[in-house]
């Protein structure tokens, strides 16, 4: 195997995707173009919504940097915030968009349209450090462009108690305040109903998707994982609408019809933390001991279901409940997520990735390990690697993991 | 050996946590950094002590997190595992990084009868923000009956607030009367200093009132070596003091988080104490938990000019996101004003000797 990998893909919905990311940065160069303020915000927060309902255009900084992997960018990136001081052990989401801010950017020879610059910055006081860092970073970088500090407690989801969602709401109607100011466009709060309206389609069918995973075989592996980047950009449109209805489709129908990922599914994996941007070919790699990865957790935390009748509270819920649920602030909320997934999808083995560029999600695996072979009797193997830095992922040492781990798995299944 | 005018304090460093977590009357709440308010902990009748385990092997630790965290929750967790809390009845420690956070949820899953709170802070200071936290502490109080506290008590509060009070004034005269005087070395500061996080005591005010007096009545010490700011994490061994000085640092400024950053002596005013636990929060000094390098900076170079500080050493704990998120740009700021700085990362057993020597060594004969 490859240190860098594409992988190979089996929805045809993965071709519209590619023209979804490509109209979505496009979007992002002409809102530029024709004057519509551009903001720069940290994902899993409700400002999408409020953006998209102010007609203000979104940009994902930390959503480049998987771009920035599947295009090979990151190295030239690195290099220059390594040059700038940036240590190797920080998050490489953070050592990327930081290169690729002082260096890069304003390259003309880059795949899809370079990131606009910001006219807006949503700097959060939540989530985790890196990210908090890197809305420093850029504050420093474009200090022209109008800059909002925004709290968000970080409490685990099952305290989430009235006084959190209270002080979250605070800081959304802040943010409204700040945009109508800065922009001098004014809120309509019927146009925010239905974007959370759309928000909340899109969430439940990204549910409906996933449950058809459930079928054995499963439709589609984890290898088509790209998909979900509706959810983190295009959440509150009907871009992200449409498109998700159209994989449900396809995926009822690769169900219906029994259409697996390979001929002979044998193994049904769980994968945790984020993927190797730069290698999302190593979840074809399981295919050779007829493995499939059928659920992850990542890709779990971007749905969550959304109160229309009440907007404003809805995104302040969403706020509060999108980081903790993947990452170390609830390790029991993830694992009870891991442990019914693992239910759900009749999941014979846990791969956990210990990511280097992720502490947040890391801590708490090894609990979670202890407890998936303690309650479910399922087996799990650690897997070392960097969801960003490919210089910390050894191919040799993950085949050599993977297969002693598949091997033990068939196994105990009995298959010859 | 310590200075013996600080011995006390230094017994209080070896011996003191353990005296306390052995004493069975003693209700014992950990944590690992200043942003917890232990006065509330106090006043729920419970002891707070800053756990610092100080350099050591990890090994038990790594079947529950990676080897990537840093060596100050790693070590703590491995002295924790090890059974080096007996006794200890929880934590509470606000959500100061990502790394602290996690370990919290690792102590209370992982050691027999430890509570473990998390406080999640907030950082903009307004009305919203306040009732926020006013609801969160008193959240607090609750999470701390678990630890074995009882309800708040007012009085045993405003006890604790005048306590902190003394004590931070204390301490911060004593820095600037020694950066004038050099009267002590950094090592024994640190042992002042850390002393207070295990023993908030009427023997500890005693002994501080007394050191004072007396340092108050000598004269200037003619010190040696290059004036230095030290800025970083939490320091776990002296032992680190001692090398740089004998290498030739005289450490002016402690900007760690172990040192002088944290102090910030604040009287108790009006009817509600609750009022200065907020007062307290948004007025801290800012750290690379939370703020920006930029607001780090002026304060940085006005201690750096009020010391006659010639050189910057930053001591890191390795893998520290805050702060090594700031080197560069704090770095590069200070190389634009004149003033030289050096990098040093440090893993958990605190090992002076080899390239970290040569490296001081190296960084300190450059500005002879």
């Amino acid at each position: 195997m490859e240190r860098t990998q594409k992988s190979t893909k089996r929805l045809n919905a993965a071709k519209e995707l590619s023209r979804v990311v490509g109209e979505y940065y496009l979007e992002c160069v002409q809102a530029k173009e024709e004057g519509k303020p551009v903001g720069w915000m940290p994902p899993m927060n409700g400002a999408i919504e409020i953006f998209y309902a102010m007609d203000l255009q979104p940009v994902f900084p930390e959503n480049w940097s998987p771009v920035c992997a599947a295009f090979g960018l990151t190295p030239a990136n690195f290099e220059v915030s390594e040059s700038m001081g940036y240590s190797r052990d920080l998050c490489g989401y953070l050592r990327n968009i930081i290169g690729y801010v002082h260096g890069p950017m304003n390259q003309n020879d880059l795949p899809l349209a370079a990131l606009p610059e910001p006219d807006l910055i949503l700097s959060p006081n939540g989530g985790c450090i890196p990210v908090m860092k890197i809305f420093h970073a850029l504050e420093r970088r474009f200090h022209e462009a109008k800059t909002i500090r925004l709290d968000l407690p970080q409490v685990a989801v099952e305290n989430i108690a009235p006084h959190h969602i209270q002080y979250a709401v605070s800081e959304v109607k802040r943010l409204i305040g700040f945009l109508e100011k800065e922009t001098r466009r004014t809120m309509d709060y019927d146009r925010l109903q239905e974007v959370v309206s759309l928000s909340d389609r899109a969430c439940a069918l990204w549910d409906e998707i996933m449950t058809y995973r459930s079928y054995i075989p499963t439709p589609f592996s984890a290898a088509e994982m790209g998909i979900m980047f509706v959810m983190v950009t295009r959440q509150g449109t009907q871009v992200a609408v449409d498109f998700l209805e159209s994989v449900l489709k396809e995926v009822k129908q690769r169900a219906a019809e029994g259409t697996g990922v390979i001929e002979k599914e044998q193994v049904r994996l769980f994968w945790d933390n984020i993927p190797l941007w730069y290698n999302m070919g190593i979840f074809n790699y399981f295919e050779k001991h007829n493995g499939v990865v059928v659920a992850e957790t990542y890709s779990a935390a971007w749905s969550l279901r959304l109160d229309t009748n009440h907007p404003l509270e809805a995104l302040a819920l969403k706020s509060l409940k999108s980081y903790p649920l993947v990452s170390c602030v609830s390790i029991n909320q993830r694992k009870d997520m891991v442990f019914k997934a693992c239910r759900d999808y009749a999941i014979d083995g846990v791969i956990l990735h210990r990511n280097k560029s992720c502490v947040p999600i890391t801590l708490g695996q090894m609990d979670i390990k202890k407890e998936l072979d303690k309650e479910l009797g399922i087996p799990s193997v650690i897997i070392d690697a960097d969801h960003m830095d490919e210089r910390n992922f050894s191919p040799a040492q993950f085949q050599t993991r993977a297969d002693a781990f598949l091997e033990m798995l068939r196994e105990k299944k009995a298959i010859n | 050996m310590p200075n013996p005018a600080i011995h006390d304090f230094a017994e209080i460093c070896t011996q003191g946590l353990r005296n306390e977590l052995e004493d069975t009357q003693s209700a014992v709440v950990g944590y690992f950094c200043s942003y917890t308010p232990i006065e509330l902990i106090e006043a729920a009748g419970l002891k707070p002590v800053r756990l610092i385990a100080g350099p050591g092997p990890v090994e038990a630790a790594y079947s529950l997190v990676p080897d990537f965290v840093c060596p100050f929750m790693k070590r703590n967790l491995e002295e924790a595992l090890g059974g080096g809390y007996p006794g200890l009845k929880g934590i509470v420690q606000g959500y100061t990084c990502d790394v602290a956070c996690g370990l919290v949820n690792i102590w209370e899953s992982n050691i027999p009868g430890i509570k473990a709170h998390l406080l999640p802070l907030p950082y903009l200071d307004n009305r919203d923000s306040r009732r926020y936290f006013r609801e969160e502490l008193n959240r607090l109080f609750d999470q701390l009956k678990m630890m074995g506290g009882h309800a708040r008590d007012n009085e045993k509060l405003n006890s604790a607030i005048n306590r902190t009070y003394r004590i931070e004034s204390l301490l911060k005269d004593l820095y600037t009367i020694n950066a004038e005087k050099h009267l002590l070395s950094a090592s024994d500061l640190y042992y002042i200093k850390r002393a207070a996080s295990i023993n908030r005591t009427d023997r500890y005010l005693d002994l501080l009132d007394k050191l004072m007096g007396d340092l108050n009545d000598q004269e200037v010490s003619a010190k040696s070596g290059t004036p230095l700011l030290l800025s970083g994490s939490v320091i776990e061994s002296v032992e680190m003091y001692t090398a740089m000085e004998a290498y030739g640092a005289n450490i002016i400024v402690d900007d760690t988080c172990s040192g002088e950053r944290d102090l910030n002596p604040l009287p108790l005013t009006g009817e509600d104490p609750f009022n200065w636990i907020l007062d307290r929060h948004f007025q801290r000094q800012p750290c690379p938990s939370r703020s920006r390098s930029e607001e780090r900076l002026p304060i940085l170079m006005e201690k750096i000019e009020e010391r006659g500080v010639r050189g910057v050493v930053f001591l890191i704990q390795k893998f520290c996101t805050p702060h090594l998120s700031d080197i560069p740009f704090l770095t590069d700021a200070l190389k634009k004003q004149g003033i030289p700085s050096l990098v040093v990362e440090i893993d958990e057993a605190w090992n002076v000797t080899g390239q970290c020597k040569t490296r001081l060594e190296g960084f300190l004969e450059t500005m002879d």
